[in-house]
């Protein structure tokens, strides 16, 4: 009899949605609202135009268990919204150390999604990390000012290539403790 | 994620970039800095420059290069252990204390560790001498192999501990 190894990735529960693993049905609205320009810019790896396959490819990748990212989609479907607001992930790094990135779809901008989901996967720090790290453009001070609120203190300037503006673009780093 | 930048009175130390990598090739293919180091091949081109850059863009070291100036003057890194060099022609100036004092700094208020490790060959006096100043404290000898010489060279080992770190950055009262 062989045993498998399996990477448990919990459904988190929030006020307004639930954060939950990705599953093959979600490639279509996923693929939708990531195929916005607005999306793809404030990240490092989404290409721009999306070419076709690359949201299912992200989710196969993100249901092996061989995975250094656990991606969670933000799903509102249990409160009224819609089955995909955007998404949220944890890439571990070295040493009890994670860098956090998310995602909200331009349809649901200012309604504060991201730092709720920012907030809910951080208190219940999935990774058991010391540490979470994030990069933000510097064109997206709404990004940054997520992380802000949610504890982050602001580390210093870099630089990362963004794939979609084919550009290296100026970002800001930050970090959050959480071990004691 | 990307290294930040950190500035101190004279230098700008930055996270690698692609188009660093000639400037960095050529400071590096130097015999006279690479037999200091355990993990650098002599001779150094441009495809072991860009491997390095390119391991610090995906994430998987943590390095910075040092710029005094617009001018490269070495590199300096926070991976298993702290590691550096500096750039023959720009010895003598005290830039690796500095970059050293910034990273270690860097490395204490972004991590929960409790200490941070060194080393340097016997010989090297001013590699020592750096470590000492920040105030990492011998614990002992090493053997490693040096790419370079393609010899085992003796070395010491040397750790930082938070509480010197805070001590010292501490002024007395």
């Amino acid at each position: 009899m062989r045993y498998e190894e399996i990477i448990v990735q919990d459904t988190i529960e929030a006020d307004r949605f639930v954060l939950r693993p990705c599953r093959k049905s979600d490639a279509g609205l996923i693929a939708m609202y990531a195929s916005d320009d607005r999306v793809a810019r404030g990240t490092r790896a989404m290409p721009h135009p999306l070419p076709p396959g690359s949201v299912e490819a992200m989710i196969e990748r993100a249901s092996q268990n061989q995975r250094s990212e656990d991606v969670w989609v933000i799903d509102g479907s249990a409160h009224g919204h819609a089955e995909a607001l955007g998404l949220i992930s944890l890439e571990r790094m070295d040493r009890a150390q994670s860098e956090i990135f998310y995602w909200i779809a331009p349809a649901f901008w200012n309604t504060g999604f991201a730092t709720e989901a920012v907030r809910t996967l951080i208190a219940a720090n999935p990774h058991q990390s010391d540490r979470i790290f994030a990069e933000v453009f510097q064109d997206n001070p709404g990004s940054a000012r997520v992380l802000t609120n949610c504890g982050f203190d602001y580390l210093g300037d870099a630089e990362a290539f963004s794939v979609s503006r084919k550009a290296t673009v100026p970002t800001w780093t930050y970090t959050l403790k959480l071990g004691s | 994620m990307t290294v930040p930048t950190l500035r101190t009175e004279r230098l700008a130390l930055m996270a690698p970039r692609s188009r660093d990598v000639r400037v960095v090739a050529k400071a590096l293919n130097d015999f006279v800095v690479s037999r200091w180091l355990s993990v650098v091949p002599f001779p150094y081109g441009v495809t072991d420059a860009e491997w390095f850059i390119n391991e610090n863009l995906r994430g998987a070291f943590r390095a910075w290069f040092i710029w005094a100036d617009e001018r490269f003057v070495g590199t300096i890194g926070l991976d298993d252990e702290l590691g550096y060099w500096i750039a023959q022609d720009a010895w003598g100036h005290g830039y690796a204390t500095e970059a050293a004092r910034a990273v270690v700094d860097y490395h204490f208020k972004t991590s929960n560790e409790d200490s941070l490790r060194s080393g340097h060959f016997e010989e090297n006096a001013a590699s020592r001498h750096v470590l000492t100043k920040l105030g990492f404290e011998d614990i002992g000898g090493q053997t490693l192999f040096s790419q370079a010489r393609q010899e085992d060279v003796l070395g010491r080992s040397m750790l930082l501990t938070r509480e010197a770190w805070h001590r010292l950055r501490t002024p007395p009262q």
